[in-house]
């Protein structure tokens, strides 16, 4: 237990709670509405914002923020013309924001190995301020979905129909966009922008399966990240390994798992 | 009788296109009027009905409902979507999917009341709490009527309503429409030509162009629009046409002049 006995450990659980019940959330959006490649273009292109921030000694985690919902709200632009070209724009979006990152931190003078954690996640980093600020989203993200539960659900099943309902299409779409752009910047720190997807789809793919609904797939999804998370950080822990890539492999193999366990039922 | 659906010199051309999907179409729909669109795949088909239920802005001219725009008319309208476009892993429920059908603020009473009458109407009593991944074609078919007139829409627009259907299925579903004619009006398109049934009231098909007629009959000049030949009379397909006729017309019970 003497784990417990440190702020940085007891701000690292919190973390992990809040983060894993955001990710259950936007993770199940993400899966819903097939835009696992868009929201890996804002994770990536969040790291522009990250350069700006440690460039122009600017807050971090709200210049991020900031940064990556501009990205999203410009990949949901260009997604509502669902030409081919989309997935080309989204690509160069992806890689401009990753490289911009890059130039702004090389010219940034001095090492901050803060810098790391973004690429790679260290959940043991985040401070009570970042929580303040984690918690804040997980408030609005609920609220919202709480909100606007019925006409999420229609758009996410039916965008055609949600059109002929009568409902702001367009709105709702960006509104979402934002939700997933603020959470993937919390998120980040838990297991970095390299990681970031895996947890935002290995446990709602595995959730999918066993929900009637779409709130149950995220309650599901959310117990799911808890558990992957605390399971990958007490790993992690115990033999001194990274935080982020263990919780990964934690839940890619319990996925594997599951999959052979469903097909075997199948035959 | 009153006019329910009023196009008028209606041209759509796609954002970046050169050419226009459609171009100068015509058509009034009175109360209870039941047409079916026929036209090849790419020939404007589904633009149309996305005009028409106001998911597209029309380039030239207009399409009213009851004297209204199509996006303030959303309360008149029933739509069943194609199948190919129906996210069959969604978690969700046939009870879920066709309560979503109640336009406005709904009690739960009169929820549970319009549920349980649609329902029994249409055989879903066994599927309720089923996932939509679990149903066959025909199941997803009802379940997605359901949807579309659990409001009592005044319109019933489908597109493609029998794609995924067997033809025992694709009967079933006909004779239900011709039920449901007696209450709303009905606009179905498809690119099969054996749709028409001896429900529809008015034939309409379109290629770009649209040749309309107010009785359930394919003419010679429509199949020239759905092969892409203009004059079929002149063509070499003419005699193919005369062939292809004499087929649809054998197909459902050589019935004259009512294919």
């Amino acid at each position: 237990m003497e784990i417990f006995s440190y702020q940085f450990m007891l701000n690292a659980l919190i973390g992990i709670f809040i983060s894993s019940v955001l990710c259950g959330i936007v993770g199940s959006l993400i899966v819903v509405n097939r835009i696992v490649s868009l929201a890996g273009s804002i994770a990536h292109a969040a790291y522009g914002g990250v350069g700006i921030a440690f460039y122009f000694g600017l807050p971090v985690q709200l210049i991020t923020m900031l940064f990556s919902s501009i990205s999203g709200l410009i990949i949901a632009k260009i997604s509502e013309n669902s030409s081919h070209r989309s997935d080309s724009y989204i690509g160069i979006l992806w890689a401009s924001g990753m490289a911009l990152g890059i130039i702004l931190i090389d010219l940034t003078p001095g090492y901050n190995a803060d810098i790391m954690t973004y690429l790679f996640g260290n959940i043991l980093t985040i401070t009570s301020e970042d929580l303040i600020i984690s918690f804040l989203i997980l408030l609005i993200t609920l609220f919202v979905i709480i909100i606007f539960y019925n006409r999420i659900l229609i758009l996410s099943f039916d965008k055609e129909y949600a059109m002929v309902m009568g409902y702001n299409v367009r709105l709702l779409n960006y509104v979402i966009y934002v939700l997933i752009s603020v959470s993937i910047v919390i998120l980040i720190r838990m297991t970095g922008i390299i990681m970031i997807m895996a947890m935002l789809t290995i446990p709602q793919n595995i959730a999918i399966k066993r929900s009637k609904s779409l709130f149950s797939m995220m309650v599901i999804s959310s117990i799911l990240v808890i558990f992957f998370s605390l399971l990958g950080f007490f790993f992690a822990y115990k033999f001194d390994l990274s935080t982020g890539a263990t919780i990964i492999i934690f839940s890619a193999l319990i996925y594997l798992l599951d999959s052979v366990y469903l097909y075997a039922k199948k035959r | 009788m009153k006019n329910i659906v009023e196009i008028k010199n209606l041209s759509y051309k796609y954002p970046n296109e050169d050419d226009f999907a459609l171009k100068d179409i015509n058509i009034t729909l009175s109360d209870k009027d039941y047409i079916v669109i026929l036209g090849p795949n790419g020939g404007g088909k589904t633009t149309l009905l996305k005009l028409i239920l106001g998911i597209l802005k029309p380039t030239e001219g207009s399409v009213n409902i009851k004297g209204k725009l199509p996006e303030e008319s959303y309360s008149s309208i029933g739509y069943v979507p194609q199948q190919i476009n129906v996210k069959r892993e969604f978690p969700i429920t046939v009870r879920k999917v066709i309560s979503l059908g109640l336009k406005g603020d709904v009690s739960k009473h009169r929820l549970e009341e319009k549920l349980e009458s649609i329902v029994n109407e249409l055989k879903l009593n066994d599927l309720l709490d089923k996932r939509v991944s679990e149903l066959s074609g025909g199941q997803l078919q009802r379940v997605y009527l359901a949807r579309a007139i659990i409001s009592d829409p005044e319109i019933l627009i489908l597109d493609e309503p029998t794609s995924n259907i067997d033809p025992y299925g694709t009967f079933c579903f006909f004779s239900y429409l011709e039920k449901l004619n007696e209450r709303m009006t009905i606009i179905t398109v498809s690119h099969n030509l054996n749709i028409v049934t001896s429900g529809a009231k008015s034939v309409a098909c379109v290629n770009k162009i649209l040749l309309f007629n107010d009785k359930p009959v394919i003419t010679k000049e429509m199949l020239g629009l759905m092969y892409g030949l203009h004059d079929a009379h002149s063509c070499h397909f003419g005699h193919y046409l005369e062939e292809e006729i004499e087929h649809i017309q054998h197909s459902m019970g050589g019935q004259s002049g009512n294919i």
